[in-house]
């Protein structure tokens, strides 16, 4: 073995050491990196790869090479500096670059690797696109500190800008003891234009509950139409004739809800009536956060008798009879205001929902039919109402909120109203430490009253007010499963539930002469202190949930347990 | 104790060690924000990482077999009250993780604000887990305020296809017609639909992290 001269060795040494020596690792600040990595990528004589890139030992690349996405996987020799866009570079020992940009990635293997030139390193994610071939990064989001730019616009307009049409069918999305399960049948046309969009739903029904026959109680149409003008502001008119079975009280409790505890559970908690009429509308529509609506129509409204439709439960038993309705035909003129800040159901920031109606009312209707045995003659009608339902839902801290509900409505002017415009509270929806239409516990009946001594429980009282308040504070239940060691699909529960804490209070009242019971002037208000009050806690799992509700005004009310499959409200 | 139950037992060890090992490597999902230095703090916002988030053999059988594994990533800035916190600022975006059949890769996508963004293509899982794993900068910074303030990340896993998870909302509000389109068979959708129904009332397909930055206050830092 021949003996090197010391010196000889030295000067090797250094030289081996050197380039190492001169490779220097920098954290980018602020853009450098991604800077220096776009304008590499673009100069001319790079070579550019997108997706792997594998350099075996035994191979050279002379020059400068950009990679976008990786992974990068280098043995051999790169001659230029290697960019590594959105990936990450594993160096193997013996690799050697000339200098190394990394942009949204990692860098391992270094230590037995060679790089000669300087190593800048951005660990972010870099954004870009691509114009006329060349790679462009995407501009910083601005930090915008002007305080009325802080909370972004809560409820985008959804880009529902394609035109489309289909042949849809459907259920009602709710089941009740007059229809059974409603079908839905017809094409459906979503025509968008550069000055706004047409919309037509077109459906036949068919409603389920036997007997079926060829008649107008199982045959039925709903067909509305309208043509709007302005996408995101503007304008819409439109029509619907309609012969459809229409719920008395539906602001108590959803369609989904209602219709799964008449299937499952053999209770129907709304009454129904027969609408058989057309309207015409104009909408004044800000984006999908709020519309205004003025609607004119004439329609018959007629009784519907409860049938026999089949339930998960309870099937042998009776269904509660559907109450008699006032018959008759009606001129309706509407104006309804909606408007929804709530992102979605579960919303990130809180916000508003509210519902308001004023209807006017004229025609003729055989009225009280329930209430009397004997036939009335029609008589001329005329009244005015109006209904109220304002939610604010407020996000105390990320893991707790508090949501407020007050609901008030009812005979504004004008003769009384006709059964179908009667209101009630009391029940899941509304009042549930009070059970539902069983009002005779609760003496004077200021939930119904006094439609429970009638026939099918109707709703009679002309005024109702209700105010909901509910704390939620969300916690994880574990239960069997960890999901975090991959055993999610077992059995079990992981997720964000929330406990929910509530009191409610709520009354109805006839107007009239003050003297009868539940009777006060039109322009008074009932004590607070005749209002009946319920406080509870449950468990939300956000599919359903279990709530304890106890009457705190009537002490001889049990302790109920109400099982909702969607939050209280 | 006979050399063949002995020798049993040995594999059934050095088994369970290889398991034990790989499920090492694969490291355990992990969701992580930090915020930035005080005096940045009014001029950028927090790094958002999400380790390993692949990981799982349910989860990849889930991918492999077509299903879409889609990441919502939320991150919130409150600030801290008295009594109440107040939300101050929100931003979101989605990762969208799906086997590609035909090209044998996994696709990795970053949706902000609808607007999709490759991060990738990939013949490993490996690869395409580190691309969801890249650091990302929430656009949302505190201000030069009073208050002190704190981040939360919220990021849910769902391995679902989203056109299914579609279908099935829209068969729960008793809508049939993407069978009556012709684009499904009919007869599969109330199977399906009870499937997966009953998939997600176990919750089984969706994960759910949390995580959140210390309290932290904004210093006048200029930029």
């Amino acid at each position: 073995m021949r003996r090197r001269h010391p010196v000889l060795v030295l000067a090797m040494g250094l030289l081996a050491l050197a380039p190492a020596a001169r490779a220097q690792q920098r954290d980018a600040t602020g853009r450098e990196a991604a800077t220096a990595a776009v304008a590499k990528y673009n100069a001319d004589p790079t070579m550019r790869v997108t997706g792997v890139l594998d350099v075996a030992a035994d191979r050279t690349i002379e020059g400068d090479v950009a990679v976008l996405n990786g992974p990068v996987r280098i043995a051999g020799r790169i001659s230029g500096t290697l960019v590594a866009i959105n990936a990450d570079v594993q160096l193997a020992a013996g690799a050697s670059v000339g200098g190394l940009i990394v942009v949204g990635g990692t860098i391992s293997g270094r230590e037995g690797a060679t790089v000669r030139g300087d190593v800048l390193q951005q660990a972010e994610l870099l954004r870009y696109h691509f114009a006329e071939q060349r790679l462009v990064a995407d501009a910083e989001p601005s930090y915008d500190e002007a305080w009325w730019k802080r909370r972004p616009r809560r409820r985008p307009v959804p880009s529902d800008d394609r035109s489309w049409r289909d042949l849809t069918f459907t259920s009602a999305h709710t089941y009740n003891r007059v229809e059974g399960l409603p079908i839905l049948a017809g094409p459906r046309i979503h025509q968008v234009t550069d000055w706004g969009r047409f919309t037509l739903d077109a459906f036949g029904i068919v409603r389920t509950a036997g007997p079926m026959a060829w008649n107008r109680g199982t045959l039925g149409h709903d067909v509305t139409s309208e043509l709007q003008l302005g996408k995101k502001l503007g304008l819409g008119v439109g029509g619907r004739t309609f012969d459809v079975v229409d719920a008395v009280e539906a602001w108590q409790m959803g369609d989904a809800e209602a219709g799964l505890a008449a299937f499952a559970l053999h209770r129907d908690l709304r009454d129904y009536y027969r609408r058989h009429g057309g309207l015409g509308f104009v909408k004044l529509h800000a984006g999908v956060d709020a519309d205004l609506t003025f609607s004119l129509g004439d329609e018959r409204w007629e009784n519907a008798r409860e049938r026999d439709p089949i339930s998960i439960l309870r099937g042998e038993e009776a269904w509660r009879p559907n109450p008699a309705m006032d018959e008759g035909t009606m001129h309706l003129a509407t104006t309804k205001l909606r408007v929804d800040t709530r992102r979605r159901e579960n919303s990130l920031w809180g916000g508003w929902y509210l519902d308001a109606e004023i209807e006017r009312g004229s025609g003729t209707l055989a009225r009280d039919p329930g209430l009397l045995s004997v036939l009335m003659a029609p008589e001329e009608v005329q009244y005015t109402r109006g209904f109220l339902d304002a939610r604010r839902y407020t996000r105390l801290a990320p893991d707790a909120s508090l949501n407020l509900r007050f609901v008030t409505g009812g005979w504004m002017s004008g003769d009384r109203l006709p059964l179908e415009r009667r209101l009630s509270v009391g029940g899941p929806g509304t009042l549930p430490g009070y059970d539902f239409r069983r009002a005779w516990r609760v003496n004077p009946d200021v939930l119904t009253c006094g439609g429970t001594a009638l026939r099918g429980a109707p709703a009679l009282c002309d005024r109702v007010m209700l105010f909901q308040a509910e704390f939620r504070g969300d916690f994880h239940l574990s239960w069997v499963r960890n999901d975090a060691r991959d055993d999610w699909w077992r059995p079990g529960f992981n997720r964000h539930a929330a406990w929910v804490i509530f009191a409610d209070a709520g009354r109805g009242w006839n107007v009239g002469a003050p003297g009868a019971e539940s009777t006060y002037a039109k322009d008074d208000l009932p004590p607070l202190s005749t209002f009946r009050g319920d406080i509870g806690a449950g468990l939300d799992f956000g599919s359903f949930g279990i709530y304890f509700a106890k009457a705190t005004t009537t002490a001889s009310e049990p302790m109920n347990v109400v099982v909702r499959v969607q939050h209280r409200f | 104790m006979p050399r063949r139950l002995l020798r049993s037992l040995l594999l059934v060890v050095v088994l369970l060690g290889t398991t034990a090992a790989r499920a090492t490597a694969q490291g355990k999902p992990t969701l992580s924000i930090v915020a930035p230095a005080a005096d940045q703090a009014a001029h950028t916002g927090p790094v958002v990482v999400a380790s390993h988030m692949l990981t799982g053999r349910k989860l990849q059988e889930l991918l492999a077999s077509g299903f879409p594994a889609r990441l919502h990533f939320t991150v919130e800035l409150w600030s801290v009250g008295g009594w109440l916190n107040d939300l101050e600022r929100v931003t979101e975006w989605d990762v969208v993780v799906r086997w590609l059949a035909v090209e044998h890769a996994y696709e990795v996508t970053q949706l902000v604000a609808d607007q999709p963004f490759s991060l990738g293509r990939f013949a490993q899982l490996n690869d395409a887990a580190a691309a969801v794993a890249r650091p990302v900068r929430a656009p949302i910074a505190a201000f030069a305020t009073g208050r002190r303030f704190y981040y939360q990340a919220t990021l849910s896993v769902e391995t679902l296809s989203l056109t299914d998870l579609d279908e099935v909302e829209r068969w729960l509000r008793g809508e049939l017609q993407p069978a009556v389109r012709g684009q499904r068979n009919p007869g599969t959708v109330l199977g399906r639909g009870l499937k997966t129904v009953a998939t997600r009332l176990m919750g089984g397909e969706r994960r759910e992290y949390v995580e959140r930055t210390s309290v932290f206050e904004v210093t006048d830092g200029k930029k």
